[in-house]
Formats: structure tokens, C-alpha cells, sequence
């Protein structure tokens, strides 16, 4: 037992010991070159910063967009048709067949009498022999929900018909399909018919046609005996509506409409609309074996100079299953004419015509068709966005505020910045095809770093301004402009605040004046409002403990097994010609915007400015390496930082400094760092 | 003390002395137990019969690197950059290292029993098997254990390295017969295999040129590495054979001399599912096979700064983008393979001799053994052991009882050479019968001063004496 026990507990021990290896591990110390680069005041967007063609410094364009404002999506609501279409609107063709019934069938006798002349007495006789009827011409067999038969019954005979008694059964049942008397028939060619309701009642192919009473005039006189003749029976059948049919079903239109489709456009009039995007969705759904075709036509969607026009061949289901056809247009690039059908009789909006029709091919089979069969059209508009849309807009009144933006020329500045000669514009940027109206009822600055506010205050900007729409052209847009300066605005405080963050509050509105356009308003699928602050300036500065901040989000989840990195030293080989020093300081944050700590950044001092001449012009780079530490009892923040804030503190000799495209700081780096293997 | 706890604490060694890094040579010529060492019970000569019960057994190794790194590969733990670099510097430019670490287990039956029949099951034994071995260059180690910084302006010649790992685990059937070969007993065994894991390394004509600031470095060379991870269900399934022939020859002038040629762990590993990464390599089509045909000519990736547009220039990016630069270089081709390999097998031959005449003597007897083990790094070692015959006075049991004392030395194997010594004895009485014990110590000149001299090893067994 003892034993036992020893036994187990040695094999786990074994196992134990097998699965527990400790890793091996080892540091590696690598380095490898990382990147390089140029930076120089020609990489900022043009836009904002464009040099001069006199002598290769720059001007400070920048434009800040405070407010945007879209007409709300313009799109037409999903809109079709859902047609349902059950044998009911079927129809069979109207269809005749004759039978006669002779003399010589009607009595025997008049065969012997053939072709001679006999004085014929009033007769009565009942139930004569039935006579076979083949109405295979209509259909094997069909029980109707309406329909009608006419039975015309024309007398070939030498005397008067007084009453003829005559019944329709189908031969399989004998049942009864139609019983009816026809009285006073002239003879020779006399006609008499009557209509029998089909209604509810199921008609085979093979009939029996029965005279049950024939009452003859006498002939009162010698009348010439011909045995051919005798009564013909004409059946006619109209407007067969089958419940359910062995039939072959005749070519038919299943749906036909040809009219104006309407479109809700959200409170807009819209007369014409370009797609930019969306479908046209046709699926059909039917049970019946018959193929069909389906003719569908937009006569107001053009296209290079094309109405829009497609045929679809729907094949018919196979045995009881369903056959399904769906076909999906598109309809980007589509001019439509959202004036109706008929523009000229009756100009409307957001309706466009359309010609929808759906047929069913008759290949002459004969097929079997209950009411459980049905044709089901689904056609459908979906997603319809304008490239462009013309007609009256409406009229929208838009406020909005207090809200903050982004104003991102002094985005991470900090400290003393003099800028010379500055321009400032408020831009209303209009590319919206309508009049509009502006209104500005507060905007003030903030400096985040030192909290520090200024309420805009102009005068040019405390009435409605107005907005006149631009010409019918993607892209084009007209300015409404008001220059701010010290004398018409308190500018100049506002700006040396050197705000980030801007609070606003503003009214926009749309069509002020209502539809004084006639339905020309436009709009295109990038028309907008803008609302931009203009900042324009010689690229003179003075610097004086200048700081630009910049906090960029750190991923380093893609680099893997960060937690094995142990130490790491950024070299950058840094050659700069501009005429200012930069020092360097490394924040590390956490997700919260908390401080790590700093990074150890050597030589303190920072990067050495560039030589220039007595204009200020570049002449000689000077090289500075800088070594960014993150040792071994800092690594950690690695594990945690979310976010990385960079501060360069520009040293400018605190005069002002034109800043010229040939300066350039030369970046050129490598890494070492020490990362532990693991076997 | 209860046989159990004693047991507890023989096995609670075991881990003590992975983690202080202590190594066993030995293999098949293990000393562990009087009269002569051996992986499977056997009927000794003075009609006493051992049943091993489990063993503990390391054999590391090294012509260049000493025992002090060894261990750390053999049983983990942190090596220091000072350390690292004092290990290069011992390094010549071709270098062998391995190690092999294997724990056994007596199934069934823990007490032989003989049998009369022709052939019977002896024994089933629970194994599992780690062995790593390395042939490298002083620059592939300086390249992969020390990364490029300390040799800024350098090239590092890798060339060419093989470097193979394996944790099997193993049931073993061991039978004996009543067959003679040649006069030979022969004791055939078979075993099923499991790789829980399995990785090999190749290069060829690895090189890497570091300018003097590290702003350009240069790699070129080629190779593959494949590998199964772990797995603790296992990857790769086997079959393997063995066979035990001995011999015993007793001379009129009274000299015993048993002769054993063994063959064990021979077969294959199939594996079915094997991650291969290869640079350069060009491997068959169908999947099949984990060694590649050829290596076509190889691109060699010149790496410089990446020049990036100062619009792109963000914190954080850069690491990324070269490290993608590097990897998109390197052309690194992944795969999924499958294939056969021979298992890691071993021949063993040995002969010892005693005089049974001369009972005075203190010499026991003295063992010659030869052993081959197919794993990469290890050389055929040739190993020379004599064994002493002692007492020692039993203060429990008040009567004096035997022990055994080894000493040899032997070249080859994973190391050079090794200075190894042993001990074993009788111990614990169970059932009237002793549990015999043995530990020995394989290149105790590397447990003297381990930052120099190159592999040791440790072995330690229990047994049981039947009769």
C-alpha cells in the first residue's frame, strides 16, 4: 500500500519537474538605423505658408474653420412598389366552337325524306340523343370564378322553332354546365342566344350537348327536306377568370403602369436630381411555369443622352417551386426629371415617370394553375444620394452654440510670440446654390495653458451678414469677407492670447427669403457653409522662450513583447540651419494625460542653430547630436504610456526673424537598444 | 523515517539541483549502481538483482562554452551581459554544446519478477526526454546572445550553425528473452514516442556588417527554422526499438568480464504539423519533408535609415516602419510542413572486469564504455570508470554495510573531456531487501570552477535489490 503511494507520488513528482524548466534569458544589444529625414517650413501645407517670390521667405496664410454647416443629407427615401398578382387576374382566351346538330339526327325519318318535298307537321320531341362537343379549344378543364359562355343557337330548319330546350354537361360527370331555353327561332337561319354565368362552375374539355324539348311549327305547305341541316350550336366563352385551369394561357400583361412615381425628399422640392449613388432593385417572385418578361422604362432618367430602359426575361418555375428573378440597376450617373410624367400638363416635384410592365409569354403549353399560384413584383428605389439636386431647398433655421473648436494655428504654443504686420478676415464660404443668412452671436478665445479667455469683439460682425449662392458648378463658391483690424475689433488682444480653443455661438439659415429662386436652388453632395477665421502674415517672428508643444499618440502594441525591451537610446544626428536653437523635452503620459516622467535628453542645451548672415539668411548648419535616454528603471513607462508629449522650446535672440525655405533641420537617427531573449 | 518520507526527499533533490545548474555526463555509462550501470534491470553476477525504480539523469556539455552557461541553457535562468561576453571570449570559431536531460520511471512492475518464458515483459517505463544540442560559430553566438552594439564597425562571420531541441515523452516495453546471440543475452524493447516538442535552427553563410555608428548594417545568409512549440498533447508520434545484447565471461583465474552493447531510442518522430520559417530556402511543393533541397541565392539586405517625408514623422511610428522595413527585406516565407525524422538514438558499448578472486582488493571492478548519441554537438564519447569497494559503520542498524565509489574520466560526448566520480550503497531496507541509491558527478572539474571548464552532469537512480 505503502508502495503504492511511493508510486504516485513519483510519477507526479517526475511529471512535476519535467513541465517546471525555468526560461532561459539573455540580453541582446542591438543597434540599427531607424530613419531620416528633412524638415523644413516647405513641408507645411502651402495653403498656409507660401513663399514669397521676392526673396524666398514666407507668408503666413492660415485659415481656421470654425463652423461647418451641410444642408442634412439630401436623399430620397426608399420607395417602390410591391405588386401581388394571384391567378385571379388571370385571364383565358375568349374562344368559339360550332356544332351542329342535323335534321337527320333530330329524327331519323327526314333521312329517307331526303331531298323531297314534304308538308312537315308540328312536333315535339324531348331528349334527344346528346351530341359530343369538343371544347378542347378553351382548355382541359377550368372551374371559374367568373366567365361566360354564349350559346347561339341558329335554326337550319325548314320550320319554325317555338322551343328548344338545351343542356351543356361535361361528359365526364354528366354535370351541368349550362341549361337554358331558346324560343321562337325562324326557320331557315333564325338565331337565338343566351348567356350562361360560369361563375363557380368547372368546365371540362369534352361536352355534351342534349336538346331536351324541340318544339317545331308545322311547315304549312311542302317544304324541300335537306337531312344536313338541322339546329347549329355556336359556344362562345369571354372573360374566363379561372380559379384553377389545365390551361394554355394566352401572352397577357400581368401588371402595366405608366405613371408618375413619387419620392419623399426630406422637406425638399426637388426638380432634378443627378444620382450620385443608389439601385434600382426589381425581384420577382412567381409560381407559375410560364416565362414572362418585363419591360421597365424611365422616360426622365437619362444618361449619356439615354433614357433609362431595360428588358428582363424572368423565367417560369419549375414544378411547384418558385421561380425568382431579381436584377439590380444602377442608378449613379442618372439625370432625373423629378417633374412628373407630364411636365407640361402638370408641373410637380420629386416625382419622376415610370413605365413598369410585366408579361406573361405564353408558349402554348397547356399548364396547370390554381389560385395557391402567384406573381409577386417587388421594384424598389433604395439609397438614392444626389451628385447634385435642383429646386427649392426650403427654409431651415440653424443655431448653433455654444460650442468649442479647435483653433489650431497656436495649437501647442506657448510663451512670448510678436508677429508683425497680421491680418485677420472672417470668411463665410458658401457653396450651397441658395441664399443663406449669418449670424454670429458670440466667439471667444481660450489658452488652455493658462486658461486665459478674449471675447471677440467687432462691430462688422454684430449684424446678420448675408450669403449669396454661387454659380451652378461643383466646387464653387462665393465669400462674404469682413476684415477685422485694431480699429473696427479688439483682433490683436484676441490673437496675442495665442488661443487653442475657440467658443462659439452662431445662427445659420437657409433660403431666408423663401422659394424667390423658382425652384434653381441647387445643391451639390459637398456644398457647405463654411465659417473660417483668415490669418494672413509676413513669416517674421520674434522669439523669446518660444514653445511649440505637440502630444501624439504612442501605439507601440504593434512593436510586440514591449515588456522584454529593457533599455533604449534614440540617437538623432540632428544639422540645423535655422537661425534659432531648439531644446527638446520628452513627457511621457499615461491614457489619462498623466505624466510618466520625463525622458533623459542630452546635451540639455538642445539643438545649436545655423549660422546666418546680416539679412538673416541661412549660411552655414550647424550639427547637434541628441541622445534620448530611456534606461532601464524607465523602461516600465513604455508598458503604460498612451501618449508622448514633445515640447521644443525655439531660443530666438528675441528679435524679429524672417524665416527662409533654405533653412532646414536634417534629422538622421538610430536606435540601441537592449532587449531580452528568451529560449 | 518512514520509507516514504525518504523517498520524498531523494526526489526533492531533483529540482534543487536543476536550479544550482549541476549536469550529468553519462548517458548509457552511468555508475550508479554497483557492478556495472545500467538503463534496464539486470541479474548481476554476484546473484543479486537490481530493479531500477526511477532516475534522474543530465549529461551537459561543451567544447568552448563552460559549464556556468550551459546549465543556464539547460535549466534556465538569467545570463548577464557581462557573463555573455565573457563567454564569447572562451569561444573558438567552431563550437559544439548540448545537453540532455532525462527522467525515468518504473511502471509496472516496480518489483521484477522472473519468468520462465521465452521471452517476458519486463518492465514499462515512463521517460521524458529534453535534449538540446548546438554546433555554432563564435559570431553566430556573438550575433544572436549579444546583438551588434558591441560590435559596431565589425562584421560578424555566423556561417554556418545547426542547433536542435527536443522534449520527448516515451512509454518503453522492456522484454527479456531466453535467446543467446553469439552467447549474448538479448533484451529487445520498444517504445512509443511522443515530441511535445521539437524546434531546429540551420543557417548558412550568415553575415552581418555594422557600420562604426550603426546608421547602416548589412545581413546576408540563409536559413530555416522549424518548429512545433509545445504542445502538451504532443505534435509528433513515434515508434522506436531497442536492443540490450550482454555477455558475462568468468575466466578460471577468476576474472569476470561483462560485455553490453545496447542499442536504444531508434526509430522515427512523425510529425504532421510543423511551423517553418526559411530565408532563402526552397522546399519541396507537396509539403512534405522539414529540411529544405536547396537555398537559392541569397538577397543580402542592406539596411539603412528609412527617409521618411517629416509629415510622417511620428513618435512611435518609426520603431514599426523600419521594424517592417526589416521584416519585408528579410523575406521571410512561412509554411506548414510535415515529415519524418530519425529519433535521437544512442550506441553504447562497454565492457567491465573484476577479479572475483581477489576479495581483499578495493578495486571493484573497472568499466570501458563507447557511446554514440545521435544529437547534434555530441562526439563519440569513450569513458574509463573504476569502482571501489568501501564499508561504513550502520549506527541504526549497528552493523557494518558496503558502499561503492567511482572514479574515471572520459573524452567526447558533448565536452572534451570529463573528470567523473560516484557513489552508491545500500541504504534503506524495505521488505528485508535494500533500496540502493547512487548519485555521480560527471566533469567535476566544471563544478570546481564552472567559468571554465566546459559540461558536467549529474545522475541519480533508485533501485531496488530482488535477490
Amino acid at each position: 500500500m505503502i508502495f503504492k503511494k511511493v508510486h504516485i507520488f513519483i510519477i507526479s513528482a517526475v511529471l512535476f519537474i519535467a513541465c517546471s524548466r525555468e526560461q532561459t534569458s539573455w540580453d541582446v544589444n542591438s543597434t540599427l538605423p531607424l530613419f531620416q529625414t528633412e524638415m523644413s517650413l516647405d513641408n507645411v501645407d502651402t495653403r498656409y505658408l507660401k513663399p514669397t517670390l521676392t526673396d524666398s521667405s514666407y507668408l503666413l496664410n492660415y485659415e481656421n474653420l470654425i463652423y461647418r454647416y451641410k444642408i442634412n443629407d439630401l436623399q430620397a427615401t426608399d420607395t417602390g412598389i410591391d405588386a401581388f398578382f394571384s391567378l385571379r387576374k388571370l385571364k383565358l382566351s375568349d374562344r368559339t366552337i360550332e356544332n351542329n346538330i342535323t335534321l337527320g339526327q333530330i329524327n331519323p325519318l327526314f333521312k329517307i325524306l331526303n331531298g323531297q318535298t314534304a308538308d312537315i307537321p308540328a312536333q315535339v320531341q324531348s331528349n334527344l340523343d346528346p351530341t359530343d362537343i369538343d371544347a378542347s379549344a378553351f382548355f382541359e378543364t377550368a372551374t371559374l370564378d367568373t366567365g361566360y359562355l354564349d350559346i347561339s343557337i341558329t335554326n337550319g330548319l325548314p320550320v319554325n322553332i317555338s322551343l328548344i330546350v338545351f343542356e351543356l354537361t361535361n361528359a365526364g360527370d354528366n354535370s351541368v354546365v349550362a341549361l337554358d331555353s331558346f324560343k321562337n327561332i325562324n326557320k331557315n337561319g333564325g338565331i337565338a342566344t343566351k348567356t350562361i354565368d360560369l361563375r363557380n362552375k368547372t368546365v371540362t374539355k369534352t361536352l355534351k350537348g342534349t336538346i331536351k324539348k324541340l318544339i317545331t311549327e308545322a311547315s304549312g305547305g311542302l317544304v324541300l327536306i335537306d337531312a344536313s341541316k338541322g339546329i347549329n350550336v355556336k359556344l362562345s366563352v369571354r372573360n374566363l377568370r379561372p380559379r384553377n385551369a389545365i390551361a394554355a394561357f394566352p401572352t397577357q400583361n400581368v401588371i402595366d403602369q405608366d405613371e408618375g412615381l413619387t419620392l419623399y425628399m426630406g422637406g425638399a422640392q426637388v426638380k432634378y436630381f443627378k444620382v450620385a449613388s443608389g439601385q434600382l432593385r426589381i425581384k420577382v417572385e412567381s409560381t407559375i411555369q410560364e416565362d414572362m418578361s418585363m419591360v421597365l422604362s424611365l422616360p426622365g432618367a437619362m444618361k449619356d443622352g439615354k433614357p433609362f430602359y431595360q428588358e428582363l426575361k424572368m423565367p417560369g418555375s419549375a414544378g411547384n417551386g418558385v421561380a425568382t428573378t431579381q436584377q439590380i440597376y444602377d442608378m449613379s450617373g442618372f439625370l432625373l426629371d423629378f417633374r412628373g410624367k407630364d411636365p407640361s400638363i402638370n408641373d410637380t416635384v420629386n416625382t419622376f415617370h415610370q413605365i413598369l410592365r410585366v408579361t406573361l409569354d405564353s408558349s402554348g403549353r397547356k399548364l396547370a394553375v390554381s389560385l395557391k399560384d402567384s406573381i409577386k413584383l417587388t421594384y424598389r428605389i433604395e439609397g438614392l444620394k444626389p451628385e447634385y439636386a435642383i429646386g427649392y431647398l426650403g427654409n431651415s433655421l440653424n443655431r448653433t452654440g455654444p460650442k468649442v473648436t479647435d483653433f489650431s494655428l497656436f495649437k501647442g504654443l506657448d510663451g512670448d510670440l510678436k508677429v508683425k504686420d497680421i491680418n485677420v478676415s472672417f470668411v463665410l464660404r458658401n457653396s450651397i446654390g441658395t441664399d443663406g443668412r449669418f449670424k454670429l452671436h458670440s466667439l471667444e478665445g481660450e489658452n488652455v495653458f493658462n486658461s486665459s479667455k478674449v471675447a471677440l469683439s467687432a462691430n462688422p460682425l454684430m449684424n446678420d451678414l448675408f450669403v449669396t449662392s454661387p454659380i451652378f458648378q461643383r466646387d464653387k463658391y462665393t465669400e462674404t469677407v469682413v476684415d477685422l483690424n485694431p480699429n473696427n475689433s479688439n483682433i490683436k488682444s484676441f490673437l496675442e492670447n495665442l488661443p487653442q480653443k475657440l467658443n462659439y455661438d452662431l445662427e445659420t439659415e437657409i433660403s431666408p427669403n423663401g422659394n424667390v429662386n423658382n425652384y434653381k436652388d441647387f445643391v451639390f453632395d459637398n456644398s457647405r457653409l463654411d465659417v473660417i477665421m483668415r490669418v494672413q502674415a509676413p513669416a517674421t517672428f520674434a522669439f523669446g522662450g518660444f514653445v511649440l508643444r505637440d502630444t501624439q499618440g504612442l501605439n507601440l502594441s504593434n512593436i510586440g513583447a514591449m515588456e522584454r525591451i529593457k533599455s533604449a537610446t534614440l540617437f538623432l544626428d540632428m544639422t540645423n540651419s535655422f537661425p534659432m536653437d531648439f531644446g527638446i523635452e520628452v513627457e511621457m503620459l499615461d491614457n489619462q494625460y498623466k505624466s510618466l516622467g520625463f525622458l533623459n535628453v542630452d546635451p540639455a542645451s538642445g539643438i545649436l542653430a545655423g549660422d546666418v548672415d546680416a539679412n538673416g539668411y541661412p549660411v552655414k548648419a550647424n550639427s547637434s547630436m541628441m541622445v534620448i535616454k530611456l534606461p532601464r528603471e524607465k523602461v516600465g513607462m513604455l508598458k503604460t504610456a498612451g501618449y508622448v508629449a514633445l515640447k521644443m522650446k525655439v531660443k530666438g535672440n528675441g528679435k524679429m526673424q524672417r524665416l527662409f525655405n533654405t533653412s532646414k533641420l536634417k534629422v538622421k537617427s538610430r536606435i540601441q537598444f537592449e532587449y531580452e531573449a528568451r529560449n | 523515517m518512514k520509507l516514504g518520507i525518504k523517498l520524498i526527499l531523494l526526489v526533492g533533490f531533483l529540482p534543487v539541483y536543476q536550479l544550482i545548474g549541476l549536469n550529468d555526463s553519462l548517458g548509457m555509462a552511468k555508475i550508479g549502481f554497483p557492478i556495472r550501470t545500467n538503463l534496464e534491470p539486470v541479474i548481476s553476477n554476484n546473484v543479486s538483482m537490481i530493479m531500477p525504480i526511477a532516475s534522474f539523469d543530465i549529461e551537459s556539455g561543451s567544447n568552448a562554452v563552460p559549464l556556468s552557461m550551459v546549465s543556464k541553457f539547460a535549466f534556465g535562468g538569467y545570463i548577464s551581459p557581462e557573463s555573455m561576453n565573457n563567454y564569447q571570449s572562451l569561444l573558438s570559431n567552431s563550437n559544439r554544446m548540448g545537453a540532455s536531460q532525462e527522467y525515468r520511471l518504473t511502471l509496472y512492475p516496480i518489483i521484477g519478477v522472473e519468468s520462465n518464458k521465452n521471452i517476458s515483459l519486463k518492465t514499462v517505463e515512463l521517460l521524458i526526454q529534453d535534449l538540446q544540442g548546438a554546433n555554432f560559430t563564435q559570431d553566430a553566438f556573438r550575433m544572436f546572445f549579444q546583438g551588434n552594439t558591441n560590435y559596431l564597425g565589425q562584421t560578424l562571420n555566423a556561417d554556418n550553425n545547426e542547433i536542435e531541441s527536443w522534449r520527448n515523452r516515451v512509454l518503453r516495453f522492456v522484454f527479456k528473452t531466453k535467446s543467446k546471440f553469439f552467447g549474448f543475452s538479448v533484451n529487445p524493447n520498444i517504445q512509443f514516442g511522443q515530441c511535445l516538442s521539437y524546434t531546429r535552427i540551420s543557417t548558412k553563410d550568415i553575415k552581418l556588417t555594422s557600420d562604426q555608428l550603426g546608421d547602416k548594417v548589412d545581413f546576408s545568409g540563409s536559413g530555416y527554422f522549424a518548429s512545433t512549440g509545445y504542445s502538451f498533447g504532443g505534435n509528433g508520434y513515434g515508434l522506436q526499438a531497442g536492443l540490450d545484447l550482454t555477455k558475462s565471461i568468468l575466466n578460471t583465474n577468476g576474472l569476470l568480464t561483462n560485455i553490453e552493447l545496447k542499442l536504444q531510442n531508434f526509430g522515427f518522430y512523425s510529425f504532421s504539423d510543423v511551423n517553418v520559417t526559411g530565408k532563402d530556402a526552397v522546399w519541396n511543393a507537396n509539403g512534405e519533408g522539414l529540411t529544405p533541397d536547396s537555398y537559392q541565392n541569397s538577397k543580402p539586405l542592406n539596411l539603412t535609415a528609412v527617409q521618411i517625408n517629416a509629415s510622417d514623422l511620428r513618435f512611435g511610428s518609426w520603431f514599426t516602419r523600419q521594424k517592417d522595413s526589416i521584416v519585408s527585406k528579410l523575406n521571410l516565407v512561412d509554411s506548414k510542413r510535415r515529415g519524418m525524422i530519425m529519433s535521437p538514438f544512442t550506441i553504447y558499448a562497454g565492457i567491465d572486469f573484476r577479479n572475483r578472486n581477489n576479495f581483499n582488493s578495493k578495486l571493484y571492478n573497472q568499466l570501458i564504455s563507447l557511446k554514440y548519441f545521435n544529437v547534434i554537438g555530441y562526439l563519440p564519447r569513450l569513458n574509463y570508470m573504476a569502482t571501489f569497494k568501501g564499508k561504513y559503520n550502520s549506527k541504526k542498524s549497528n552493523k557494518t554495510s558496503p558502499f561503492f565509489y567511482q572514479v574515471g574520466a572520459s573524452v567526447g560526448g558533448f565536452d572534451d573531456f570529463d573528470i567523473n566520480c560516484g557513489l552508491s550503497f545500500n541504504s534503506f531496507n524495505f521488505k528485508g531487501k535494500p533500496l540502493v541509491w547512487g548519485i555521480n558527478l560527471i566533469g567535476i572539474e566544471s563544478f570546481i570552477n564552472p567559468s571554465k571548464w566546459h559540461g558536467g552532469g549529474i545522475g541519480m537512480h533508485l533501485g531496488y535489490q530482488i535477490f
